[in-house]
């Protein structure tokens, strides 16, 4: 009894000390990810995301290539505009700007999936649908705008048969309360 | 003695959930989109030569009166007469679904942004994708991530939103702005992702790249067009993010 009441007190402070540097949240994280790390990545899995893999990083730089085309179109009114009227030029140099964010996107997925580590890889398989939303924003863009869109269009279509058994799930609505 | 631990004890626990609350007080930041060492001068997109902090305040009460989160505002100031404001609504609406392809979209961009992700969080995205489904651990990580904040989903929305042929973040263009000012304006706390918004208002890492080929920022996607046709100056720029509760 007499020990209990030496480390009584110590033991309060110690615990208020840990109360107010949130100590005991990161522990309750940690232990959520080791109770997980030992059914990770099942076999069928694995060899799922390499077929995955291997068939983005076949599709994805032909995506990137057709903006390349359409930038060059850009470029080339940006150029005759320049002298004559430097809006039109400045818009064109806008559009060139859009597509390659659009293009430094879809590069940033390539990168992942070349990535030595799983977990990367991983994740640029499990990204290539929210790819897909903007593909179609895109197509909707190019028909406004009346370009050629035929061939994005059935790159489109290729894209959603690669992608469309990847998982696709919602996170539910108490996540971000 | 006794009393003098109670009292501690109950003044740590409380202290944290106190100052997370912050105080109920209209407060503002504002971050300069300059350029990363080695890159062009940080004069050129010095935006307090331009925007006073009246017309700060002015800018924000505009903003906190409405119920749209984000405004584009372009204008131009170095030439007279200046023109007015052009102020665009990016997003209008609630956002997109947040799925987990865009939990792992969000999380590429953040890594070529050069933000550090949490080793726990990757593992626990991976454990995710491998089985299909959303589990438990990593909507904590998420959480604990601020990836699940409003202001995440702003940021997503605009470095990787496809934005219309012609346009500064949709923005249609009736002359060539020298001024782009980006107007994030929230009821709720937003400390949380402003580490990630600093990282986007840097420009590329690398010095005298007008765009990289990844991790484009939003100061990336302010520049790229007068870097493209080259001749005029780079516009004065900033983001500035209204919260009632900053920390």
């Amino acid at each position: 009894m007499a020990r209990y009441k030496n480390i009584k007190y110590p033991a309060f402070l110690l615990f208020s000390v840990c109360m107010s540097l949130g100590a005991f949240g990161a522990t309750a994280t940690l232990t959520s990810l080791e109770e997980e790390k030992g059914d990770r990545q099942p076999k069928r899995a694995c060899v799922r995301v390499q077929r995955k893999q291997e068939l983005l990083l076949e599709h994805l730089p032909r995506q990137i290539e057709f903006l390349k085309t359409l930038q060059e179109k850009f470029k080339v009114t940006m150029d005759s505009q320049r002298e004559v009227n430097q809006l039109a030029a400045f818009k064109a140099a806008c559009s060139i700007a859009n597509l390659q964010s659009f293009s430094a996107s879809i590069q940033d997925v390539i990168t992942c999936l070349r990535d030595e580590n799983p977990d990367f890889v991983s994740i640029g398989v499990g990204a290539s649908p929210a790819l897909k939303q903007d593909i179609d924003q895109f197509v909707s863009y190019l028909d406004e705008a009346g370009m050629p869109s035929d061939y994005f269009k059935s790159l489109a279509e290729e894209f959603q048969k690669i992608i469309g058994d990847i998982p696709n799930p919602e996170f539910p609505a108490d996540s971000f309360l | 003695m006794k009393n003098f631990v109670c009292l501690w004890f109950f003044g740590t626990a409380f202290f944290n959930s106190l100052y997370a609350a912050g105080a109920p007080c209209f407060s503002y930041e504002v971050y300069e989109h300059v350029n990363a060492p080695g890159g062009l001068p940080m004069l050129t997109n010095s935006a307090s030569d331009n925007y006073a902090d009246t017309q700060k305040r002015l800018n924000h009460q505009a903003i906190l009166a409405g119920v749209v989160p984000v405004q584009v505002r372009i204008g131009r100031f170095t030439s007279m007469p200046p023109a007015p404001w052009i102020v665009h609504v990016p997003f209008v609406g609630l956002p997109p679904p947040m799925t987990l392809p865009n939990i792992n979209r969000m999380i590429i961009r953040r890594r070529a942004h050069g933000v550090a992700i949490s080793p726990a969080l990757l593992a626990n995205l991976a454990a995710s994708n491998a089985a299909g489904a959303i589990t438990p651990a990593l909507t904590d990580s998420l959480r604990a991530g601020g990836y699940f904040n409003n202001m995440s989903f702003i940021l997503n929305r605009l470095t990787l939103g496809v934005f219309p042929f012609g346009t500064i973040f949709g923005v249609p263009l009736a002359f060539i702005p020298d001024s782009v000012l980006l107007h994030i304006a929230l009821p709720q706390r937003v400390s949380k992702n402003l580490n990630e918004l600093a990282h986007s208002s840097l420009s590329s890492p690398i010095p005298g790249a007008p765009i990289m080929p990844g991790g484009v920022t939003v100061k990336d996607m302010i520049n790229a067009p007068y870097a493209l046709l080259g001749g005029i100056p780079l516009p004065d720029s900033a983001t500035v993010v209204s919260s009632n509760r900053l920390q």
